[in-house]
């Protein structure tokens, strides 16, 4: 399948809408499912080429920037590496498979994770051990597992596609 | 070959770009997020009159049963707002926190919440809608009645965001208030930070402080960031685990930020 990179854009709109609404009030330990993450996974994995991938992936970053108290770029640079990792992996991964789809999720939440919480600490402050490990396992988890779904979703869906 | 090349440049030329977001001058960049954020408005009013709606088509089979638990609810409420008064009354003698705002200069301006939540799940910001246009400045106390939300840290023209007292970039100076006003001879300052959970951490106090579990936690007065005195910040959860010479107590916020639809900002905190 082939998506068109506005549409994924307004997807992306609602998904942050969602984000930071409905999932965070269904948050679990202060993590949720990073659904903006897993559509830059998504714009990697099923672009029609290279240039496309990364462009969605880091435009859908900068989206999430747009409500996110960090510095203005840092989301869009953390999706863009994984969205140029992942475009380029793909050839070698069956993309289709929901195995391929959770550890995509998983290890793209991982990392961003990662980053951001060795980010926060440096530049904020001190977060307790046992609330990092918690959050950034659970995120992981519950992104891992939104993977799939949202994966099996977007392509069940003709808006993406259609002319 | 052009294409190719042109196709290999556009990762770099976008973590460029992304990279002179983040060091950049942050004014304009921040200006516009937090405007875009009056985006949720609209959506917000649009979901509270469908929430409406949906309690208006709700069946009223139920409504004998609803009525009863609202009776019920009502005399337990009255009660537990006789004990509130009560407690409030015991503790502003206690604590002093009768005229907390005792400099003119400060005033509160009440805003109402259009993002209750951040787009990172390591911050703990909101967005309201004040902005500089009304008067709102980074660094000044967002309160929801006696209680510290947080603090203002970016505006724009018609809204701000605020970073809550969870937040890991929050710090503000702090005592404990003493449950029992016996005993409390002496109160320690220490420094509350958010720890990106349900509250923050108080630093920095001497080993021997007297910490109760249930305690307030309050400001103290600092003048240079006009942060008034006893504002509340919350509830020693309990004893410190931390190993060595100071504490590290654990302070559970009391109100919910997202069930928070109006807070007030205090202007005039930044002299």
């Amino acid at each position: 399948m082939r998506y068109r990179t506005a549409r994924l854009m307004a997807v992306g709109g609602v998904a942050l809408i969602l984000e930071v609404t409905a999932l965070d009030a269904f948050s679990w330990g202060g993590a949720r499912p990073e659904l903006m993450l897993l559509l830059a996974c998504f714009a990697a994995l099923f672009a029609r080429d290279v240039r496309q991938g990364v462009l969605a992936s880091w435009l859908l970053g900068l989206l999430k920037d747009a409500v996110s108290a960090g510095p203005p770029g840092w989301h869009a640079l953390l999706f863009l590496g994984v969205g140029a990792f992942l475009v380029r992996v793909r050839q070698v991964a069956y993309r289709e498979h929901v195995a391929t789809q959770f550890v995509v999720g998983a290890f793209a939440a991982a990392a961003t994770g990662l980053c951001t919480t060795v980010a926060v600490l440096i530049t904020q402050g001190g977060i307790p051990v046992g609330i990092c490990v918690g959050r950034w396992i659970a995120s992981t988890l519950l992104t891992a597992l939104a993977a799939p779904l949202l994966f099996g979703g977007m392509a069940e869906t003709k808006f993406l596609t259609q002319r | 070959m052009p294409a190719r090349r042109r196709r290999n440049v556009l990762p770099f030329v976008l973590a460029a770009t992304a990279v002179v977001l983040m060091v950049g001058p942050q004014a304009i960049p921040r200006t516009v997020r937090t405007t875009l954020a009056l985006v949720f408005v609209p959506l917000r009013s649009t979901a509270w009159g469908l929430c409406g709606l949906v309690q208006r088509a709700a069946p009223d089979a139920s409504a004998d049963v609803l009525e009863k638990e609202r009776d019920y609810f009502r005399v337990q409420a009255q009660e537990m707002h006789v004990k509130l008064s009560e407690a409030r009354a015991r503790l502003d003698e206690l604590s002093g926190l009768r005229g907390v705002l005792p400099d003119p200069r400060l005033r509160l301006l009440p805003a109402a919440v259009i993002v209750g939540a951040d787009g990172s799940v390591w911050r703990r910001t909101i967005a309201v809608a004040r902005g500089s246009a009304h008067g709102v400045q980074p660094g000044q106390l967002v309160l929801w009645e006696r209680h510290v939300l947080g603090r203002v840290v970016e505006t724009g023209p018609w809204s701000c965001r605020v970073q809550l007292l969870s937040d890991p970039a929050f710090k503000v100076g702090a005592v404990i208030v003493p449950r029992q006003h016996e005993g409390a001879e002496r109160r320690e300052v220490g420094v509350f930070e958010g720890a990106s959970g349900q509250g923050g951490v108080l630093k920095w106090l001497s080993g021997d402080a007297a910490v109760e579990e249930g305690a307030l936690v309050a400001t103290t007065v600092d003048p240079e960031r006009g942060i008034p005195a006893g504002l509340i910040l919350g509830r020693v959860a309990g004893p410190s685990r931390h190993r060595g010479p100071y504490p590290r107590i654990e302070v559970q916020s009391i109100v919910n930020p997202r069930a928070v639809e109006n807070v007030w900002i205090l202007l005039g905190a930044q002299s």
